[in-house]
This record gives structure tokens, C-alpha cells and sequence, in this order.
């Protein structure tokens, strides 16, 4: 049986249970990861997964459910479990399943991942390896040098008549380096994920690391002051993951935004725009529908430091009278979707990350963030240890490290004060994220 | 759906052609049930099962892992035939680094658990979360926002290898968390607390869920007087009850095996077992068998049985944690930290319940002693690199110390400092025992259940991250 009979027929089997309404959900993943060190391979891993996780109504009430198989008994069993769960739960009269609408035409597959051996992909670990060593004789060892490929067939249908089905492939690299001198020793990681084969540079992802490694040797602390900062790419990305929950419908909905009611309103320095866009070409998230099978769309959060709205999944946009943006995500198949960003990026400025360095009188180019899960979006406060390197009149001075940034997220938006031009995709707890290197100015750094 | 050991070994031997130097199945089936209450109503309810197997091929230094949901006798030979072809085509040039567990150590038996959560009706989990959103919201009108979440699961191993050895285990986990909002108009403050063990639904009956909840409602609404944290070095003292990520950042996940590999070092503790590498009032212990405790298990990953390890002892180096690699590759037996998140990943090296043992110091004098600094009373999050050896962990609720009284309370603190040189500077470790705190460990992409607690200690000096005062201040 196909994926779409086997979500369909499960959505029958709800119904027969009891269920009013229902909707099943498919992925089957294949995944790939080779992991090398000190030029052997360490561990291949290779496997394909499935879930398949039933959403039965009983009236207002729903009920998740799922299997890890699909024998008829599993989905039989699933589906009145589903029922059952659905029964314990609350009514609520927003609950309800997505119409079915014609998704857009989305490239989420290449099929070049697939024509490829399983040797060329070791080498290309290997080169991940290599291009770190080669880059500095202090890269002293190299840990969980990784190429990764991940291929997903995904099939949903409900019983409001929507069915269909996508598949969607990537590939990526990581690498963990640690560089020694008589100094001490300072650690690197470098990565990358492409949605494209031909696009991914393993040798980027080596030298990354090893130049982020290199850079730290012999960091020292500053004093506690109140200064600029400035995120490269990967940092910006990942107070954007953060920044994400606070335009999260649910969130909004459940009083834990500090923008619940700021529609129209300024919430961020003029020329941010944050936009999230599920189709965008070539971005880590790309994908024709979302979780619920809601079709992928564009939707500006963020316009001119305006915020225009909020990120929808059926139920919230059921709740606040709206349109579901497409935004319904799993962060499993054993749990209910929750509105999340898709692909969330920051537009790109005018200048180069070069030039609003060069206009920084005094402060932290951090160029890693620890503790970043720890960040509160409903108070909006953070406060995350910080490494990089102490700039002066533009100018770098040296590494810094043992020292933490702290403020709240409001702030953060508010006080940007520069946006560059190197606008780049990767993951970010768990989104994908396009951003630029920022500067932001006035921010409490805590050290000796 | 089989975890029979019997059909495990016979899948085993039927693949005998592809076990390379080492061949393991894994054998998982676990039933999780999970009720979020939210915004005063049942916000996600979900329950089910899953099970899959997973096959580990060693061809020399390399290993293949390959898992799959099909527990067929033929689906499992094809894993082990696939794991091993991928092994083999690049296979290293080195010794198989996989280690057989030390047999004197006895298996223990599988824990009892008193109230299996598959026989405890929906309805009765339901009450727990729906009683303690009642206290929270009961606790006062700033109380805004209130998340309760009960979830337990039931996860059965076996795992079988080509050294015959042959394990069981059944891990059932319960946990409730409660997380609060509150708000006076201006500033938005939450606090959160949970519970959770190696333990059936007896971990959350009666009105353990209320009291949790009326905890954390009250710390929420404190820490909304609360000014903010300052910032800057100073002497901190971390409560008994302040929970261990401490330890387990700073100091435990230096001590994983895999980071002190001679061919691969990258802790600072690496290479220096036997050695002081703490002050002499340290003493830290990670042990899986305390029957009950969050990060305890039968047996870990690999099926060798949960152990108690002695990591530093009076100041002094003395084990690492272990899975079977890092266990060969250093010609010690394996000492049951080989744990993986689910049959989709390989095991590594990981923490159990990590405890820092009592001192002889007077909790209350340790206070005492500090002129100005922070008393913390609960940690947050945390995270390390291994590598420099910097820690950092949020503060939850924190009190400053002033001329050695406890004072008012302040809010937003982080602590950051450097593992290796905060070990040897805690110089007051207090006679009092910790509450064993309960966290999900990330390590590379998987999460594992962990415990964690400490006495009552003092760092003579640390950094703590705050907000720094300024012209502009605009807290909100």
C-alpha cells in the first residue's frame, strides 16, 4: 500500500472507532550519517524510520495517538486509541482539521543525493576532516566530523477530504575541532546544511571550524561594562530562533508573548523586516504544505520594525478568527502540532559584516553563544555566556571569553542598529533561520 | 514485536555472517502517555507506543548502525548484512574497540515499580495536572499564565551481542512539571518545578503535584520584586536545594569517557586520573542505582549493569564514565554510562544521577561567611565546553548576601566560570545533603534523563552574569 492509502485508510479506521472527525499523518525518513576521525571511519548510520501519528475529534475534543508500524493491527490500534485520548481531553470549539487546498510547487527533492555512492559521501567527511587540519598545525584533534543526508516521504489526509503527499531531501556537515597551543586549548565547530547536493562545501565546513578554533587561542576576560555587539550570522540565526516564539500564535494566545497585542505597533528598530516563508527556495525548512497540511506561504511578521501579525496553525487561527499561515509543526510524531516558524529570516541590510565592524568604538564580535536554551520568551529575558573577539575603534583587539551577555529580547529588536548583508540559512533550535550578521548596541556584558 | 531474548539471540545467530568483530541488537518497545494543561484547559493529549530494533556491526575501529521498526527475524539479518557491508567498506585499520562488561559485577534485578502507569486510568493522571493548575492560579491574581504537564513511559530493552551477553531491562519514568507565569502590570517574572523518577505514578500521587505547584506560584510572585541580578566576580553560595548543574556541567561532562580518549583528548581532565584535581572537600560520585532516581536504570544501553562511580574522590581524579569504546581504548572494564536515547541512536558516554557528596561544613556558617555575594536557591539550565573547560548555568532563584545575612531577592542571574578552576576553589562543602534536581541532558543530537544535586558549597569567586547598570536601563 502507498503512503496516501495507508493515511487514508487510517483515517477510516478513526471514524470507525468512534472518531467525528480525523486526520493521519505519515513520514517515512531515511537517514544517512557517516561520522570519520583521524581518517578512518568511525560510524556509518544508516536507516529508514517511520511514524504515523491519528488526530481523532470526538465533537470539540482531540486525541493524539501513533504507531512505529503499519500492520493493520498497529493502525487499528492507533486510531482508537486516538479516540480514547480524545474522550479524557477538553472541548474547546476551535478544535478542527484543515480544508483542503491545492499546496504550491515546491523543489524539495534532489535526486542527485540518491545517484551518489556511499564512498564518494565518506569522502566527503573526510574532507571535512582534512580542510580543518590543513588549516592551522594547531588543530590538534577533530571530533564528530559528520556528513549527514536525510530524506523525508511524507503522507496526510483527513477526513474533510484533504490528502497529499511530499518528499523533501537534504544534506549537511558538521565538525568539532579543538585547537592547541601553549596557551591552552579552545574548541571550533563549523556546519552546514543545503537542500541541494552540488551546493554543499565540505571543505567550508572544516575550515570553519578550525578558524573559529584558531581565533579563540589565548582569550582573556574584559571587565563589566555596557557595550556593542556584533552577531555573526549563526548567533543572529539563533536569537531569531528564540525571537520566533514570541510571534507564535499559541503563545500569543496563552498570554506568553510580550507581543500579544502589539499588531501595528513598532516593536523593532526601523528597517527589520522578519518574514517567514515555508517555500523559500533552498532554505533548510522548504516544503509545499505544513504539518496539518496547511499549504506553505509567505507571511510578513515583522515589516519596517512594525509587527503585521502572528504565525498560525489551524487552531489558532480558528481561535483568532484568522487563516492558518501554514505554520502547524510536529517536533515528533508522538506529539500534537504546535505553531512554529517554517523558514524565519531577517532581511538583509545594505553593508557588508566588514563596515559595521569598522564602526564599532568598543565591543564583543560574539561569535559563540552558550546556554542559549535557557532564554526566557515570556519574560523575554536572556542572559547567555559569550565568546568572540574584543573589537576597538573597529579594529579586533584579541579573544574574549568567560563572559556573559544579558538583557531582554524586546530590547534586542529595539536597539539593532545595523544589518548587514550576508544573509545565511542554517537550523536554530530546532527552525530553519536566515540571518545576517547585526549590531546592536547598549548591551550589559558581564566579566572580571 | 518481540523482545524476547531467545528470538534476539536467534536473529543474532541467524546474522552470524555479518557480525564482523562485534555484532549487538538493541531491542526497544516503549508506551508513552503525555498530558500538557494549558491556559486552563487540556491543551495536547497523546498516547502510544512504538518499538524498533537496532543492529551495531564492528568491522575494526568502524562501526555501522543500522535500526529499523521491522522486528522480523529476516528484517534483523538484513540490518546486521547492511551494518556490516557499511562497516566493512572502509573499515579502519585498528583493533576492535569494544569492550565485554566486567561479569563480577552482578546484574541487578529490574526495578519494582509500585504503580505501573499503563494501569492507572487517563482520568487519574488528569487530576494531577488540573489540581495543581487550581493551586497555582490559586496562589494570587498575579498569577497569569499557568503550564502543567504529567507524562510517564514504560521502555522494555533487551540487548543481545556476539560476546553472549545478553540483557533485560525496563525503565518506567513518570514526571510532572509545573511552569508559572506572573505579572504585576510591568515586569513578567516565571518560575517553574518538577518531579520525576525512575518510578511509577507513586511519584506523583497524593498532592506532591499541589505542592510543586504552590512553589513554584510562590517563587514566581517573589521574583517579581525582585530586582535585577547585579553583575561582576564575586563569592557565591549554592543551597543544598539549589539542585546539581553545577556539577554536571562544570564537572561531570569533563569526566565522559569520550573526551578523554589518549588518542582524542579534549578535556582538561584528560590524562589526569590519580591526580588532584579539586579541592580536597570535593568528593563527586555519578551513580545509576539509587533506586527511584530520575537518571538510575537496571543496566544502560550497551546491557552493562548501572554502576556507582567514584569520579573524584577527596580532590582526586580517580574514574571517567564509560561505554564499551572508550572503556577498550582505555583497558578498563565498561562502567554502565553506554546510554542512547532511543533504538535510532548509538550509544556514548553519558551521566546517570551526578552527585557531589556531604562535607563538614555548617550550611549556615558558609552563608556566614560571605560579606557581599548571591545565594543560589534553585539552578537552571546549563551548558559546558568541554574543551576550555567554561560552564554556564542560569539561576532560577537567587538572594544577595550582604555582611553575612541573607538579603533580597534578584532575578535574571547567570553564573559562568570555568569547570576545572571552580573545582579547586569551592572551599566550604556543607554537612547537608542535596535534593536530587531532575534535567534532560543534551549531548551531541540526544537527550537523556539525569539527576543532580550538591551541598550546600561556596565558590569563593565567579562571574555573575546580570544586568549591568547603565544610563539607559530599561528593564522590563
Amino acid at each position: 500500500m502507498n503512503n496516501l492509502d495507508t493515511v487514508q485508510q487510517t483515517v477510516a479506521f478513526a471514524r470507525a472507532a468512534g472518531a467525528d472527525e480525523a486526520e493521519a499523518y505519515l513520514a517515512r525518513t531515511r537517514v544517512l550519517t557517516i561520522e570519520v576521525g583521524n581518517g578512518e571511519v568511525e560510524t556509518i548510520k544508516q536507516a529508514e524510520d517511520l511514524g504515523l501519528a491519528v488526530r481523532a475529534l470526538a465533537g470539540k475534543r482531540m486525541g493524539l495517538s501513533y504507531a512505529s508500524d503499519l500492520d493493520q493491527a498497529s493502525l487499528h490500534r492507533a486510531a482508537a486509541r486516538a479516540v480514547q485520548v480524545a474522550e479524557a481531553s477538553d472541548a474547546d470549539e476551535f478544535i478542527g482539521l484543515a480544508d483542503p487546498v491545492a499546496a504550491p510547487n515546491v523543489e524539495g527533492y534532489d535526486p542527485e543525493m540518491a545517484r551518489h555512492s556511499a564512498d564518494e559521501k565518506i569522502d566527503r567527511a573526510f574532507a571535512i576532516e582534512r580542510a580543518a587540519k590543513e588549516y592551522d598545525p594547531r588543530i590538534a584533534v577533530t571530533r564528530r566530523v559528520t556528513y549527514m543526508e536525510r530524506e523525508s516521504n511524507e503522507a496526510i489526509a483527513n477526513s474533510r477530504g484533504l490528502g497529499a503527499e511530499q518528499r523533501n531531501n537534504l544534506c549537511g556537515g558538521f565538525a568539532l575541532v579543538v585547537a592547541r597551543a601553549a596557551q591552552g586549548q579552545e574548541m571550533g565547530s563549523g556546519s552546514d546544511v543545503k537542500r541541494r547536493y552540488a551546493a554543499f562545501d565540505p571543505q567550508a565546513v572544516g575550515i570553519e571550524a578550525a578558524e573559529k578554533a584558531v581565533a579563540m587561542l589565548g582569550a582573556t576576560n574584559v571587565s563589566t561594562q555596557r557595550a556593542s555587539i556584533l552577531l555573526e550570522p549563526k548567533m543572529t540565526g539563533a536569537f531569531l530562533g528564540i525571537i520566533a516564539n514570541l510571534v507564535r500564535a499559541d503563545n500569543v494566545q496563552k498570554a506568553k508573548s510580550l507581543f500579544a497585542g502589539k499588531v501595528g505597533k513598532p516593536v523593532a528598530a526601523k528597517g527589520v523586516t522578519l518574514v517567514d516563508d515555508g517555500a523559500f527556495a533552498g532554505a533548510p525548512g522548504m516544503r509545499a504544505w505544513d504539518d496539518e497540511g496547511v499549504p506553505s506561504q509567505r507571511t510578513v511578521v515583522i515589516a519596517d520594525g512594525v509587527l503585521q501579525g502572528y504565525l498560525h496553525s489551524t487552531y489558532t487561527a480558528r481561535k483568532a478568527n484568522a487563516r492558518s499561515t501554514g505554520n502547524a509543526a510536529r517536533m515528533s510524531f508522538k506529539l500534537p502540532p504546535d505553531a512554529m516558524p517554517s523558514n524565519f529570516a531577517l532581511r538583509a541590510g545594505n553593508g557588508s559584516p566588514d563596515a559595521l565592524r569598522a564602526g564599532i568604538a568598543r565591543g564583543l564580535w560574539v561569535r559563540n553563544l552558550m546556554n542559549l536554551h535557557t532564554a526566557n520568551p515570556i519574560s523575554g529575558e536572556f542572559s547567555f555566556g559569550a565568546n568572540g573577539l574584543w573589537i576597538e575603534n573597529g579594529k579586533i583587539v584579541g579573544p574574549v571569553r568567560g563572559v556573559t551577555i544579558s538583557g531582554n529580547l524586546t530590547d534586542w529588536l529595539l536597539n539593532l542598529r545595523g544589518i548587514a548583508n550576508d544573509v545565511t540559512w542554517q537550523g536554530a533550535m530546532g527552525i530553519s533561520v536566515g540571518a545576517p550578521t547585526v549590531l546592536i548596541e547598549d548591551v550589559s556584558i558581564a566579566g572580571k | 514485536m518481540s523482545l524476547d531474548p531467545n528470538d534476539l539471540v536467534a536473529a543474532l545467530n541467524a546474522g552470524r555472517a555479518h557480525w564482523g568483530d562485534f555484532a549487538e541488537i538493541f531491542a526497544e518497545r516503549r508506551a508513552d502517555t503525555s498530558i500538557v494543561l494549558d491556559d486552563g484547559r487540556l491543551d495536547k493529549m497523546s498516547a502510544g507506543e512504538e518499538a524498533g530494533v537496532g543492529v551495531r556491526i564492528f568491522h575494526g575501529r568502524t562501526s555501522a548502525y543500522v535500526y529499523t521498526t521491522d522486528f522480523s527475524r529476516d528484517a534483523i539479518v538484513e540490518a546486521m548484512r547492511l551494518a556490516s557491508a557499511a562497516a566493512k567498506q572502509r573499515a579502519g585499520t585498528g583493533a576492535t574497540l569494544v569492550a565485554a562488561l566486567d561479569r563480577n559485577i552482578a546484574p541487578r534485578p529490574l526495578a519494582n515499580y509500585r504503580q505501573m502507569p499503563d494501569g492507572i486510568p487517563m482520568a487519574t493522571k488528569v487530576a494531577v495536572v488540573r489540581n495543581a493548575d487550581r493551586v497555582a492560579r490559586a496562589a494570587g491574581t498575579t498569577i497569569r499564565q499557568v503550564t502543567a504537564t504529567y507524562s510517564d513511559y514504560i521502555q522494555d530493552v533487551t540487548i543481545v551481542n556476539s560476546l553472549e551477553e545478553v540483557a533485560q531491562d525496563r525503565r518506567v519514568r513518570t514526571v510532572f512539571r509545573i511552569d508559572v507565569v506572573a505579572s504585576d502590570g510591568d515586569i513578567i517574572q516565571t518560575a517553574f518545578e518538577s518531579t520525576g523518577g525512575l518510578a511509577g505514578f507513586e511519584q506523583v500521587a497524593g498532592d506532591v503535584g499541589e505542592r510543586l505547584a504552590r512553589l513554584a506560584a510562590e517563587r514566581a510572585r517573589r521574583m517579581l520584586r525582585a530586582r535585577p541580578a547585579p553583575a561582576g566576580t564575586m563569592p557565591v553560595v549554592c543551597a543544598a536545594e539549589a539542585g546539581g548543574v553545577l556539577v554536571h556541567e562544570a564537572m561531570g561532562h569533563g569526566m565522559e569517557g569520550d573526551f578523554n580518549l589518549p588518542s582524542k583528548p579534549m578535556s582538561a581532565f584528560a590524562g589526569k586520573i590519580g591526580q588532584m584535581v579539586a579541592h580536597p572537600k570535593v568528593s563527586i560520585v555519578d551513580d545509576g542505582t539509587i533506586p527511584g532516581l530520575y537518571g538510575s536504570l537496571g543496566c544502560d544501553d550497551e546491557g552493562v549493569p548501572a554502576q556507582r562511580r567514584v569520579l573524584i574522590e577527596d580532590g582526586i581524579l580517580r574514574n571517567y564514565m564509560h561505554d564499551r569504546t572508550t572503556a577498550r581504548e582505555m583497558g578498563v572494564a565498561p562502567n554502565g554510562s553506554g546510554r542512547r536515547q532511543s533504538f535510532r541512536h548509538t550509544p556514548m558516554p553519558r551521566m546517570s544521577n551526578t552527585l557531589m557528596l556531604a562535607g563538614a561544613d555548617d550550611p549556615a556558617a558558609i552563608i556566614r561567611s560571605v560579606p557581599r555575594g548571591l545565594l543560589v536557591k534553585q539552578m537552571g539550565g546549563g551548558q559546558v565546553n568541554i574543551v576550555s573547560g567554561e560552564f554556564v548555568f542560569k539561576v532560577q532563584e537567587a538572594y544577595l548576601i550582604e555582611n553575612g545575612a541573607v538579603t533580597e531577592p534578584v532575578r535574571g542571574a547567570t553564573l559562568i566560570g570555568n569547570g576545572p578552576a571552580v573545582l579547586k576553589i569551592i572551599d566550604l562543602v556543607g554537612n547537608d545533603t542535596g535534593a536530587t534536581r531532575i534535567g534532560t541532558c543534551g549531548k551531541y543530537d540526544q537527550g537523556a534523563p539525569v539527576g543532580h544535586g550538591i551541598p550546600t558549597v561556596r565558590i569563593p569567586e565567579i562571574v555573575v552574569g546580570g544586568i549591568v547598570a547603565g544610563v539607559n536601563e530599561t528593564i522590563t
